[in-house]
């Protein structure tokens, strides 16, 4: 006995080597499979929700590359759902990817494409380039997108960096609340003066899935997939930025630069979203946090997981658009909102204000 | 080891290191003191490439603004006064960001930096807490993490900007001992910003008298630590005592003896 209590004294000290490495590992490794396998579901409810009853074991199959579909069931699945169902998920990875992104670059908890004003930017973007009769201009619409992501982020971020505003994440906040308001005004005032058509503005601003098809996907999708990348490669970097700018800087990392490649690319998604769905607020907020609260990791794990689970909740947000009030339908903007509003009051208090 | 020459620096558009020269040898500690506002940790930053600088500031020779980033961070580890306590990084994680200047910019640890963190684990005596995040940590095992965190970088130059700020007696000491145990077993550097003069007497070999701005004595502890110059410059009176070992206690008076 003695000598086995001997042991477990020793024990403490001779532990065997990386314990927390590999936790860490199996923690990633859950957590993905976790995330994997609820974008899998979401996707066979967002492809069996519609008008059209559609057995999800014959979509599961058809997903799998077999199944028992009839070919006019297959052609409302493949030409109408799918291409919904994908830009959902890809829209949603980007928000909530640039969410996270943000979060980390900005040390900021509050801090979403929404809040910071670049949505508002990569709308005015989108909206000039309409009106200005140039969309159909090859990259055009991502471009002008992308520009105005990083205005809107650029001027909330000038903002808050005089001297004046003390450099808090407050000020941060306000200045991306006001400069968002400014650009979503002057998105309005554009749209109003060369439309007659009061439900596509409503339908911008409250976003919008509904004109969907395979156009928008490829539209968005090599921008949020690069975006992801960049993001994902950057995900130690979040760690060292969000020790602050002196610590990030004793540990050798260019911190405006590093700030800026994770901005850059951050607002990248941020604009591919916005200009194939208009402004769709909270996501980049609500996603980020729950993985946070659910897992207790740090961003590394955290910006992969918003890829997949930010895919996924989008998508089911959809799913609730087009069947609460089917055969109408709501703009996905005003589901995220009803479900985003409540979750940010929930984060505002558990991260004790915005300090 | 580190030799400055004339350093000046700027906060502002106001001068707040005015023409510092100082050299540290290799494996000493150098503390530097001062009242409030004096610019203790304006230098640290200095010596560290922080802040921007004025002057010359060799490090083994050589110009340390013709160093990159992260050569700085590989030579030289910072110990800040306040560290940022993040939120959901357990204490492995934390001491592993320490591997930043070794690893590229998109690159991530390798077995060999887990390895070395676990050693760095042990000699600042959180092995146990490795899995447990920062933020549960009290303020000395915190401290003690910032510190492994540093000793990750393997610069052989660690600067400590106030180590014992908001620490109990026994943290205190406790992390000074550390710190000493560790400049002899890895031959560190240390230069320390220090307001406790009796700790930077007991640890230092060197210690530098900086007065708004300016280093006014700088020499072992027992010539600059002594109750004339102190109370002149710090608008005290103050007794430097010999405690039973020899060591020097310093020590404001009391009101009562306070002369009028």
């Amino acid at each position: 006995m003695k000598h086995t209590a001997r042991l477990e004294g020793t024990h403490l000290v001779a532990r065997p080597a990386r314990p927390s490495a590999a936790r860490a590992h199996r923690r990633a490794v859950r957590w993905t499979v976790i995330g994997v396998v609820t974008l899998f579901v979401a996707v066979v409810i967002g492809l069996f929700a519609g008008a059209v009853r559609i057995s999800p074991v014959g979509i599961i199959g058809w997903m799998l590359g077999g199944g028992s579909l009839t070919e006019q069931q297959k052609a409302i699945v493949a030409e109408l759902r799918l291409p919904r169902v994908v830009l959902a998920g890809l829209v949603g990875a980007a928000l909530s990817v640039s969410g996270c992104a943000y979060q980390a670059a900005f040390r900021n908890p509050l801090a979403d494409p929404y809040l910071l004003g670049s949505a508002a930017g990569a709308g005015l973007g989108a909206t000039m380039v309409i009106v200005l009769g140039v969309a159909d201009a090859p990259l055009a619409l991502p471009a002008a997108a992308f520009l105005g992501a990083l205005g809107g982020v650029g001027l909330a971020y000038a903002m808050a960096s005089t001297r004046a505003a003390g450099r808090t994440s407050t000020s941060l906040l306000l200045g991306g609340v006001a400069v968002a308001s400014f650009l979503t005004a002057l998105q309005t005032y554009v749209q109003q003066r060369n439309t007659d058509d009061l439900r596509a503005v409503y339908a911008f601003i409250l976003g919008r899935l509904g004109t969907s098809g395979w156009h928008e996907v490829w539209l968005a999708l090599p921008w949020v997939a690069l975006a992801c990348a960049v993001l994902l490669a950057s995900r130690r970097l979040l760690e060292v930025l969000s020790l602050g700018d002196l610590e990030a800087a004793s540990l050798g990392a260019h911190v405006t630069r590093d700030r800026a490649i994770v901005v850059i690319a951050a607002s990248l998604a941020t604009a591919a979203a916005v200009a194939v769905a208009g402004l769709i607020g909270f996501v980049g907020l609500i996603v980020p946090h729950a993985i946070r609260m659910a897992t207790g990791a740090s961003n590394r794990l955290v910006v992969g997981l918003s890829i997949v689970f930010g895919a996924a909740f989008l998508i089911l947000c959809d799913v609730l658009a087009r069947t609460v009030v089917a055969p109408g339908e709501l703009p996905i903007g005003v589901i995220t909102a009803l479900i985003g509003a409540p979750f940010f009051a929930l984060v505002l208090r558990r991260s004790g204000g915005a300090r | 080891m580190i030799d400055a020459r004339d350093v000046r620096m700027s906060r502002g558009r106001r001068e707040v290191v005015h023409g510092v020269s100082l050299h540290v040898d290799a494996g000493a500690w150098m503390s530097v003191v001062g009242p409030n506002g004096a610019g203790k940790s304006s230098l640290l930053l200095g010596l560290a490439g922080l802040l921007p600088s004025q002057g010359e500031i060799m490090f083994d020779g050589r110009p340390l603004r013709a160093r990159s980033a992260r050569e700085r961070a590989r030579m030289i580890a910072l110990v800040p006064q306040q560290p940022v306590l993040p939120d959901a990084l357990t204490v492995a994680e934390y001491v592993l960001l320490g591997r930043t200047p070794h690893l590229s910019l998109f690159g991530s640890e390798a077995r060999s930096d887990h390895v070395l963190a676990y050693t760095v684990l042990a000699k600042v005596d959180l092995a146990w807490a490795a899995d447990r995040l920062v933020s549960t940590l009290s303020g000395g095992e915190f401290h003690r993490a910032v510190v492994g965190r540093a000793l990750a970088q393997e610069a052989r130059l660690l600067l400590l900007d106030e180590p014992t700020g908001g620490l109990d007696l026994g943290h205190q000491v406790q992390v000074l001992e550390l710190v000493n145990a560790l400049r002899r077993s890895d031959g560190i550097t240390v230069v320390s910003a220090m307001h406790d003069l009796t700790l930077a007497a007991r640890y230092s070999d060197r210690v530098a008298l900086l007065v708004e701005g300016e280093v006014i004595a700088e020499g072992d502890p027992a010539t600059v630590l002594r109750a004339d110059v102190l109370e002149r410059h710090y608008a005290v009176p103050v007794h430097v005592l010999r405690g039973p070992a020899g060591e020097l206690i310093v020590v404001a008076a009391t009101s009562e003896s306070v002369r009028t």
